[in-house]
This record gives C-alpha cells, sequence and structure tokens, in this order.
C-alpha cells in the first residue's frame, strides 16, 4: 500500500472517529446521565466531608452515580426502554437517599443507607414489571388470580394489621413492616387496564369499590383518594363517558362531606389546613414547621446538610419535600416539581403511542397514579390542599413505598417498550435489507 | 472538616447544585420535546403505522358516501359518535354500537356494546363466548350499513371470514377459465416473436450506437458537452440526501448494539432484469377471436392504493392485501426478524 493510500485511510479513520465523537456528545441520554452523576457526586462528596469524614459516604458517592448509570444506560440495552423515564425516576430515587442521608447526620439514624438498599430493590421490581407488560400474553385466566390476591391482601391489615398514624395499613411481616396498598396499586392498574380494554364493567368496577371501602375502614384516606381519582380518570379516558364520569365526581364530593360530618379526625384535619397557627402547639406543628422550613431556605436554601429538618415531624416521609426546600431553597423545589411534570407528559406521551388498549389504560393509570400522589402530598406541604399521609414518589423514605412506585414505573416501561417493538416492526416493513444495511449502530 | 469551613463550603456549593438542577430539568425537557418531534416525523415517514387495514363501505347513509375507505387500527369502537375510531353514521347505528380488537392469527374480533345488533357475513352475533371474527373481504352489516374489510399485508387472518350462507361468490373472486392448448400454443408463439423482435431492437441499437462512437472519434467535436443549467435551490431533499447531510435522526430506529449486519447475497454475475411475467387476460365472449394484447391500463389496478373513489366507484374490496410498503412476503419476513430479533422467536 502507497504512503499517500495509507495517509488517505487514516484520515478517513480520524474523520469518522470525531463523528462518532459528535454523536456521542449529542445523545441526550449520555448528556442527561452525566450532568446527574455530577450531581450526586458533589453532593455525597461534601455530606461525606461533614464533621467527622465518612466512609459512607465515600462509598454512595461512588455508587449512586454508578447506580443511576447501571439502570439508565446499560440495563436498556437488553429491551428498548424509555430511557428519559428511566433516567427521571433514577434522579428522583437517588434525591431521596440524599436528603435522607443528609438528615441521618447528627441523629443516629441510617434511613439513607435503608432507602439506597430500597432503591437496587426497587430496580428489580421494576424489571419484574417490564418483563410481566412484554411477556405475559394470556391474562385472562392470571387476572383472576391478581384480583384474589390482591383482594386478600387489602383484608390482611384489617385482620392482622397495626396502626401508624392513625391508619390501620400495615402488616408486619417476619420482623419486615409492609404497606399491602402500595402493592395493590399495580394490581389496581392491571385489573383496571384489562377489563376496561375489554369493556367489561363489573368486574373492575367492583374490585375498586371493594378496594375503597377497605380502605375507608383502615382508615387510610389519602390512599383512597389515590384509588379513586385514579378509577374515575380511567373510566373517562377508556370510555370518554362525561355524564357518568361528572356522576362520580359528585359521588366523590358527597362522599368527601359525609366524611367530613362522620369522622373527626377529617374535621380536624380541615381546621388546620384553614388555620394551623392556632393549633400550632398540638396538630398543627407539623404544617407549620413545614411552612417555616420552607420559608427559612428561601430562593437558594441553606445549604446540603445544613438547617433543622429535624424539627418537622415525619420529616423523611410526608414532610420530605419541606427538607429539600430548605436546604436546596425553592427554586430547586420547583425544578424538582419540574422533574414529576415532564415524568408525567412522559407517561402521558406513552400511554397515547401505544396500539393496544389495555396498554395504554395501564400506562396511564400509572401516570396518573404517581401525578396524584405527587400532588396530594406536595399540595399538602404548600397548604393547598388538607395534609393528608401519603409519600412522595421515588423520594419519601420507605421501602414499600419506593418499590411499588419503581413497579409503576416498570409497567410505564413495558408498556414503552412494547410500542417500541410495535415500531421496529412498522419500520422493519418499510424498509428494504439493502436500507437496513446502511443503519447506525445505537447504543440503546 | 471543621463545621464553619463545612458551612462555607454548603453555602458556596447551593449555586452549583442549583444550576446542575437547572441543567438537568432543562436537558430532559429539551429531549421530551425532540421526542415529540420525532414522533409526529415518523407518523408521516409511516402513514399506516398502528393500522391493521381499511373498511370499504359497500353502503353508507348520509354521513358516509359509498365507495368511502375507513382505517382500521388494532383495537377500537365504531359508532354513529365521532369520537369513534371508526364513525359510521348511518340509521340504525348506535353512538356506540361496538368494538372490535385485531387478535394475531385469528381477525378482528367484533363485540357489540349492549344489545346492539351486530352481523359479519350473515351471522348474527350471539353470545360473548362465541364472537365474531371477521377476515380479509369479511363484511359487516351494522345498521343499514354494509362495509367490507381489507387488511393490510402481513395482517390477513388464516380464513376466518365466515361466508353467507346462500350467497354465492362474486364473480371478482371466480377463478377464470383456463386457456386450451391451442390457445396457448397461439400465445407461446407470440412471446417467441416479441422476444425475437425485442432482440432485433436492441442489436440494431447496439450497431447504431458503435457507428455513432466511431464517427465522433474521427471527427471529433470542440465542446460539444455543455453544462446543464443550475437548477433552483430548494429546502426539499430526498430522504436519503436528507439522511446523507445530517439532517434525519435516524436513532429510533438503530440496530441495537452488538447486532450483527444481516447478510447480503452474493452475486457474482450482476443481476439479469427479472423474466416479463404475462397474463392472460379476462376471459369474455370474443377472446378467442381477438389478438392477444398485453392490457397495460389495466396493469396492477388496485394494487397501488391511489385509485379514485368517486361517485359509484367502489374500490373491490377482497383484492390481495396491501400495504404502502410492501407486499404480504416481506412483511412476513420483518415479523420473523422482528421476533426472532425482540421476542426470543416466541409468538405474540
Amino acid at each position: 500500500m502507497s504512503k499517500r493510500s495509507r495517509r488517505a485511510e487514516m484520515q478517513a479513520a480520524r474523520r469518522a472517529r470525531a463523528r462518532a465523537d459528535r454523536e456521542r456528545r449529542r445523545d441526550p441520554a449520555r448528556a442527561l446521565v452525566s450532568a446527574m452523576m455530577l450531581f450526586y457526586f458533589s453532593a455525597f462528596l461534601l455530606i461525606a466531608l461533614q464533621g467527622e469524614i465518612q466512609w459512607q459516604g465515600f462509598a454512595l458517592a461512588a455508587a449512586v452515580p454508578m447506580m443511576i448509570y447501571i439502570a439508565t444506560l446499560w440495563l436498556p440495552r437488553f429491551f428498548p426502554a424509555d430511557k428519559l423515564l428511566l433516567a427521571i425516576a433514577n434522579f428522583l430515587c437517588a434525591l431521596g437517599v440524599l436528603v435522607l442521608y443528609s438528615t441521618d447526620r447528627g441523629a443516629g439514624t441510617s434511613r439513607g443507607m435503608q432507602q439506597a438498599m430500597y432503591y437496587g430493590i426497587g430496580i428489580i421490581a421494576m424489571l419484574v414489571c417490564i418483563m410481566i407488560v412484554r411477556y405475559i400474553r394470556r391474562w385472562k385466566f392470571l387476572m383472576k388470580v391478581v384480583m384474589m390476591g390482591a383482594a386478600a391482601l387489602m383484608v390482611l391489615p384489617l385482620a392482622i394489621g397495626t396502626e401508624q398514624n392513625g391508619a390501620t395499613n400495615w402488616i408486619v411481616i417476619g420482623g419486615t413492616s409492609l404497606q399491602p396498598s402500595e402493592v395493590v396499586k399495580i394490581a389496581l392498574l392491571l385489573i383496571l387496564g384489562w377489563y376496561m380494554s375489554r369493556h367489561q364493567f363489573w368486574p373492575w368496577f367492583l374490585f375498586a369499590g371493594f378496594s375503597l371501602l377497605v380502605l375507608m375502614l383502615q382508615k387510610d384516606l389519602g390512599t383512597a383518594l389515590i384509588y379513586y381519582i385514579t378509577t374515575l380518570l380511567l373510566f373517562y379516558a377508556s370510555t370518554g363517558n362525561l355524564p357518568l364520569t361528572g356522576l362520580g365526581v359528585i359521588g366523590g364530593c358527597g362522599a368527601a362531606v359525609v366524611g367530613y360530618k362522620m369522622f373527626a379526625h377529617v374535621k380536624k384535619r380541615v381546621a388546620i389546613w384553614r388555620n394551623p397557627w392556632i393549633y400550632y402547639e398540638t396538630s398543627g406543628y407539623q404544617i407549620a414547621q413545614t411552612l417555616m422550613a420552607i420559608a427559612s431556605g428561601g430562593l437558594f436554601g441553606v445549604g446540603l446538610g445544613l438547617g433543622a429538618p429535624r424539627v418537622i415531624p415525619v420529616y423523611f416521609t410526608d414532610c420530605i419535600f419541606a427538607v429539600i426546600c430548605e436546604q436546596f431553597g425553592v427554586i430547586f423545589g420547583i425544578l424538582v416539581l419540574a422533574m414529576y411534570v415532564i415524568l408525567i407528559l412522559r407517561g402521558t406521551f406513552i400511554a397515547q403511542s401505544s396500539r393496544h388498549s389495555f396498554h395504554a389504560i395501564m400506562a396511564m393509570g400509572a401516570t396518573v397514579m404517581l401525578g396524584v400522589q405527587t400532588f396530594i402530598i406536595i399540595g399538602g406541604v404548600l397548604k393547598m390542599i388538607p395534609l393528608t399521609g401519603v409519600t412522595m414518589p421515588f423520594v419519601s423514605y420507605g421501602g414499600t413505598s419506593l418499590v411499588s412506585c419503581m413497579g409503576l414505573i416498570g409497567l410505564i416501561q413495558g408498556v414503552a417498550s412494547v410500542n417500541q417493538d410495535d415500531l421496529t416492526y412498522d419500520y422493519e416493513i418499510s424498509r428494504s435489507l439493502q436500507e437496513e444495511m446502511l443503519l447506525p449502530e445505537a447504543d440503546r | 472538616m471543621p463545621d464553619e469551613i463545612y458551612e462555607l463550603v454548603a453555602q458556596g456549593a447551593r449555586y452549583w447544585f442549583l444550576f446542575l438542577m437547572a441543567l438537568i430539568a432543562w436537558r430532559s425537557w429539551r429531549w421530551y420535546r425532540r421526542d415529540r418531534r420525532q414522533a409526529k416525523k415518523r407518523l408521516k415517514l409511516l402513514p399506516d403505522a398502528g393500522f391493521v387495514g381499511e373498511m370499504v363501505v359497500l353502503q353508507g347513509g348520509k354521513g358516509l358516501e359509498r365507495g368511502a375507505v375507513l382505517p382500521v387500527p388494532c383495537e377500537g369502537t365504531l359508532g354513529a359518535a365521532r369520537t369513534n375510531d371508526l364513525c359510521v353514521q348511518a340509521a340504525g347505528v348506535e353512538k356506540r354500537h361496538l368494538w372490535f380488537r385485531y387478535d394475531e392469527g385469528r381477525g378482528l374480533m367484533v363485540e357489540p356494546f349492549g344489545k346492539n345488533a351486530v352481523n359479519v357475513d350473515g351471522a348474527d352475533f350471539e353470545s360473548r363466548r362465541d364472537p365474531l371474527y371477521m377476515g380479509h373481504g369479511s363484511r359487516l352489516y351494522v345498521g343499514e350499513a354494509e362495509l367490507r374489510l381489507r387488511m393490510f399485508a402481513g395482517f390477513e387472518a388464516e380464513g376466518t371470514a365466515q361466508r353467507r350462507s346462500g350467497v354465492e361468490d362474486e364473480p371478482a373472486q371466480q377463478q377464470p377459465p383456463q386457456p386450451d392448448a391451442q390457445q396457448m400454443a397461439a400465445y407461446q408463439q407470440w412471446m417467441q416473436q416479441q422476444w425475437m423482435m425485442q432482440q432485433y431492437a436492441q442489436q440494431q441499437a447496439y450497431q447504431q450506437g458503435y457507428q455513432q462512437a466511431m464517427a465522433q472519434q474521427q471527427s471529433p467535436q470542440p465542446e460539444l458537452y455543455e453544462e446543464p443549467a443550475p437548477e433552483d435551490e430548494t429546502d426539499v431533499y430526498t430522504y436519503e440526501e436528507a439522511r446523507a447531510q445530517g439532517l434525519v435522526d435516524d436513532r429510533a430506529f438503530m440496530r441495537p448494539a452488538g447486532e450483527k449486519k444481516p447478510e447480503l447475497p452474493v452475486y457474482e454475475q450482476p443481476l439479469a432484469e427479472p423474466a416479463p411475467q404475462f397474463y392472460p387476460p379476462e376471459m369474455d365472449a370474443g377472446w378467442a377471436d381477438e389478438e392477444y394484447a398485453w392490457d397495460e391500463e389495466n396493469e396492477d389496478e388496485g394494487m397501488n392504493g391511489d385509485e379514485v373513489m368517486n361517485g359509484d366507484e367502489v374500490p373491490d374490496a377482497a383484492e390481495p392485501p396491501r400495504s404502502a410498503y410492501v407486499g404480504h412476503d416481506e412483511a412476513e419476513r420483518a415479523k420473523r426478524r422482528v421476533w426472532d430479533r425482540y421476542l426470543g422467536g416466541g409468538a405474540r
């Protein structure tokens, strides 16, 4: 080979490398994940240096960005996933780990490390849900089993449950606390999706009614509200029946009024919501401290690991958004809300793109459920609505909640991957084999 | 780190975290918007995406003309209201009359809402345990409307359409009578003549071209070639040109990493032109007396999907399955490839 041709070959190879580098830099997944990894690396590093050097912090500074990388860029190599949805869910999960770890310092707790462990379990739950949506095709018989299992799980707390924060919705199995209503969320979506897509009214109606009744008996009003709104919105999405949906809304409002008249604790919550400062010393203390924490954070926050978040009762579950606002500032809090909004928009987009109504309803339901839950808790923390005891999706401390939220993301991801399969099929039949040779190589 | 120094560092780091958070939110939003735009473009590239076939209106109503074609998605509802996937405004059709779902290998399942009447190829709907399935060419009767299903390539069901009892097959579906030995001999003779004329014409053209080339070599003309006038510059590219210039983002259609490129068959010799195919013309009364001729006007009629529907001209709903892109065999091959690649060869 002559010198000239070798030089030309080398130049061509250099140009190809430069082009590939440019492509890689343009990849939105890499750009987003690299910013997330940098955020968590610097944040955990900072926390690790607070007071005495903590090796756990250094370990998390390495492990959390690695988990984000694996869960967002590496796992989708095995199935066509929606990377944006994965990235946002992972970001929010890691934010929970960060905030809990920062509040652990000086409190002698290890919620941050536990949450990191739950995060890992959540990723497994998400993978399981993706597999369920992608590979299970014979739902007809299975749905009856799911329905019976979910009903049994729902009534379990009434029989062997323990009361926490006024609601009897926890069970303890082998020393581990579990909230069955969180697990049943996934089953509810499967049941609603299946029967609504088959236009069979009674099965899903009876199951949803039964679930709501049991939740009311358990006094778990927050979860009951999530179930009710999700069911109602899915009914409207699947049938477009406005009169019946309006009737459902009126019925819900009527039930709220009856609940207000009947239950003393509902009355109390509404009174606290209207003016928490009257009850500052007693039941209004939590919401008052929440508002003070957000105000003390100001626009830019007091700084990571600083402030007094532990003054707020149950700061690690219900009021974690106030802790975020206190440490990082209100602008940061608004941006976190923006991430939730993008997640919801993305979920809706995936549901709209689905060609099978079972998948569409399921994805829409998971999105609505996450959106409603976020609205209920953040609205409660910001005193827009009465505060009810639900967790902030992905961020709040709690294994069951995190695993169930990741399961919901798994359902949406499963639908997204089926959509991608359908699209690939369309594309395949629209292109000849010769054209396929020209396709660039992807790194999904 | 001492508390005072940590406090300073943490307060300084607030802005760094805020900047990174803003960057993350901005990039997420931009990614989301980009994907929305790409989805719209993709829909333009794949106009048939999500549809399994078409319903041809054989008999409609006031709001639905005869000959109209309604695209059929995988799942949906049919009724008189506009919110339905298939809006059939005819007498006797309820607002939400029936719903349908495409079942792989079985056809389009049809089930009415409530007690609405539905008839497929002469069979009435009786119960959910015995659902009605429509295949390629099946007729659907709802109210006073009559629709016929024409499925796209790759979606045809295998013989699920039930025939209406007592109704004979239409002339279009009858097999044309085969020509006898004498007709075949005449046809073959005509083919040979055609072939010889074609060879002779090619030879003549070659000789003529050779003579012209020789004449040009002997007396070269100065500057015979003129630069073509530059065309108007427009922003219109073909898809391949746009892709070559990097204007099209094809990332959604990329091959998964690690997957080998498909092997193309290697041809030692350049591919020959496909052999001409001749079909006997349609039989009519005076066929034997007429000279056999290729009917170019009727070539591929109804196969290219751009037939004009006007007046009483109703497209033949029983024509072979079609797609905007490919034929049946290629669609089947593509389906197999997708199954093997993403579903481990399993049936969906």
